[in-house]
């Protein structure tokens, strides 16, 4: 029989674990890491824990994360409403905004189509950015969903939907690295994507 | 390209060996289990980096040591290269051990894709006889691994695809009706066949230049009395047809036409992954109607062509490796496939139980060794 925690490190152990990422071992070594600190140090850390959680919200437009209503780049009246990037993943917002390059709107998916994951069309913000659409005046849309088959497919889902809306449609497309996600593409390659971006076909 | 030295410690049944080869044919002699396919694996092994025997590197440790090592020099475009590769069994805790496995190239330690990029070879192993013989996915897995290696797109569209079938599967297994079914498909067969058509084109034209290459050396194995001819059986097309948008319209009116029959069997039925190929000789599939020697000789003759392909890729021949392949092919047969292989000029090492197999003008050009409880003498 192997050794046992005592009930509440064991439990904290549990928790850690859940983390993406994060395996038994770093499990361990992260709860044994919060003993060591003072009640101060772990209360801070407890509260900024809630703090982020009860704070943070999703843009009621975009999806991106924020802490009020609407986010900050919806806010902006120097950005270009014309025009919306899709993302996958607020991630992926965070990784095209710190190229500097992009100066529309985003809308963000929440991820892509994927039954093995249990992802349909309708589980994603789809009917959210449709409604967009056809509120707002939008000349552009680029999908910036991830250059792998998921990303694909659900870029040619979308493709079909917005087709009728004579909307312009273009795909990001060049220089991302063929399976890789996003949020790996390094600001050059990202910048490059952005410019070379293709009217689908 | 050709190996001039192997050393081996601790490897298999071999504790301690150190040998040299020639640019040209290496015979090894000798009786049932005193390691002649186990030396093919080390030579594989240097120029590879992995077993082509098994995926358990312990395995290729002497079962009373802990670590192996081998050491091999490889002549490539008048450039030495020196490739050790050594593994050991490190204790983890008390009773888990951990392989590590290091790859040195001039003794600088490197991944073994470096060592794949430099380096090749081609093994006929009796196991290849499956090519003929076994399952389906057999010879769908030989063309996938050979086609990846000469074409890295290949690869990429075979990965998506197989995503997508199982994506697609998932669909099909789920319990809602059957137009919601059809639609979630729907989001899926363009890439399905996108993708699918590509494999099945690329398939068609890669066997088409392999059959091209194979069936002129099998014919010059049989003295011309028996041709080569390899099929592509896909179950969306008649015929071998070389055109894409052809493939793609045929495959999307199949898997129209077939629907119902996917929604209740549950899974995709239609494309790539279901494909297959038949080698026939003088018209006769020869996984039904090919004597043993046949079929062992158009094995042979497909590896000749993958040699052919690599040479034309890379520019120079890699290593051929023959395990026990003299066996169930005739005199005629055995003579011509020395010849072939003396006059490429393909360095070659090539097993067998007996010498009489070798005529005397081979055995005057080659080097002769024996194999002996692990130990090797010249002979
Ligand atoms: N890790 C190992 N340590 C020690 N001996 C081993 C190890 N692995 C295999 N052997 C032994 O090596 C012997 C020779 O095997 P090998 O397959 O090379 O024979 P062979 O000469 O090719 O015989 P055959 O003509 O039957 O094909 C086998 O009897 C096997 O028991
Ligand atoms: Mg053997
Ligand atoms: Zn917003």
């Amino acid at each position: 029989m192997s050794f046992r925690y005592t009930k509440p490190l064991a439990r904290l152990i549990d928790e850690f674990s859940k983390m993406p990422g994060i395996g038994p071992k770093t499990a361990q070594k992260l709860a044994f890491y919060i003993l060591k600190n003072s009640s101060e140090r772990v209360a801070s850390l407890a509260k900024a824990i809630l703090e982020a959680k009860e704070k943070v919200k999703h843009c009621s437009i975009c999806g991106n994360i924020t802490d009020q209503e609407v986010c900050e780049i919806c806010q902006n009246i120097n950005r270009d409403k014309s025009i919306i990037c899709v993302v996958e993943k607020v991630r992926d917002l965070i990784a095209i905004e710190n190229t500097g390059e992009y100066k529309g709107l985003y809308h963000v998916l929440e991820g892509a189509i994927s039954p093995l994951d249990g992802i349909e069309p309708e589980n994603l913000k789809i009917d959210s950015l449709l409604k967009r659409l056809k509120t707002e005046k939008i000349k552009e849309i680029i999908l910036a969903t991830n250059p792998n088959i998921e990303g694909e497919v659900t870029a040619s889902y979308l493709n079909r939907l917005i087709e009728p809306l004579n909307i312009k449609v273009t795909r990001i497309a060049y220089g991302v690295p063929i399976g890789g996600s996003l949020e790996f593409a390094d600001e050059v390659t990202l910048t490059q994507a952005l410019m070379g971006r293709q009217k689908i076909k | 390209m050709y190996l001039k030295t192997l050393r081996l410690n601790n490897y298999r049944n071999f504790l301690k060996l150190s040998i040299n080869f020639t640019p040209n044919l290496n015979i090894f002699i000798g009786d049932n289990a005193q390691g002649k396919t186990n030396l093919l694996e080390a030579l594989y092994l240097i120029i590879r980096g992995n077993s082509y025997r098994t995926k358990n590197d312990q395995e290729l440790i002497n079962w009373s040591n802990k670590s192996t090592c081998l050491y091999g020099e490889i002549n490539k475009d008048e450039e030495n290269f020196q490739i050790n590769l050594s593994l050991e069994k490190k204790l983890e805790s008390f009773n888990k051990f951990k392989l590590i496995k290091t790859i040195k190239i001039n003794q600088n330690i490197q991944r073994k894709s470096i060592l794949n990029k430099e380096f090749k070879g081609v093994v006929f192993s009796p196991e290849h006889l499956q090519i003929i013989k076994g399952a389906p996915s057999i010879r769908r897995k030989f063309l996938n691994e050979q086609i990846s290696q000469i074409y890295p797109l290949y690869y990429r569209h075979l990965t998506d695809y197989y995503r997508i079938l199982g994506q697609r599967n998932n669909i099909l297994k789920k319990e809602i009706n059957q137009r919601g079914l059809r639609e979630r498909l729907l989001i899926w067969d363009p890439q399905l066949i996108e993708k699918g058509s590509f494999l099945i084109l690329t398939r068609i034209r890669f066997l088409k230049k392999i059959n091209y290459l194979a069936d002129k050396f099998h014919q010059k194995i049989t003295k011309g009395k028996e041709n080569l001819k390899i099929i592509y059986q896909s179950n969306i097309l008649k015929d071998q047809q070389e055109n894409i948008s052809f493939i793609s319209r045929a495959f999307e009116d199949k898997i129209k036409e077939h629907k119902e029959k996917e929604i209740k069997y549950k899974i995709s039925l239609f494309g790539p992954h279901r494909d297959d190929f038949l080698v026939c000789i003088n018209e006769f599939n020869i996984a039904s109607y090919g004597s043993q020697g046949q079929q062992r000789t158009s094995v042979l003759s497909l590896k000749l062509a993958e040699l052919e392909l690599i040479k034309e890729r890379e520019g120079v021949y890699p290593i051929f490796l023959l395990d026990d392949v003299m066996s169930e092919l005739d005199e005629e047969r055995r003579h011509f496939l020395l010849e072939l292989i003396m006059d490429k000029k393909v360095q070659t090492f090539i097993t067998s139980i007996s010498l009489d197999y070798f005529n005397s003008n081979i055995k005057e050009k080659s080097k002769i060794s024996k194999i002996e409880g692990g130990k090797i003498f010249a002979l």
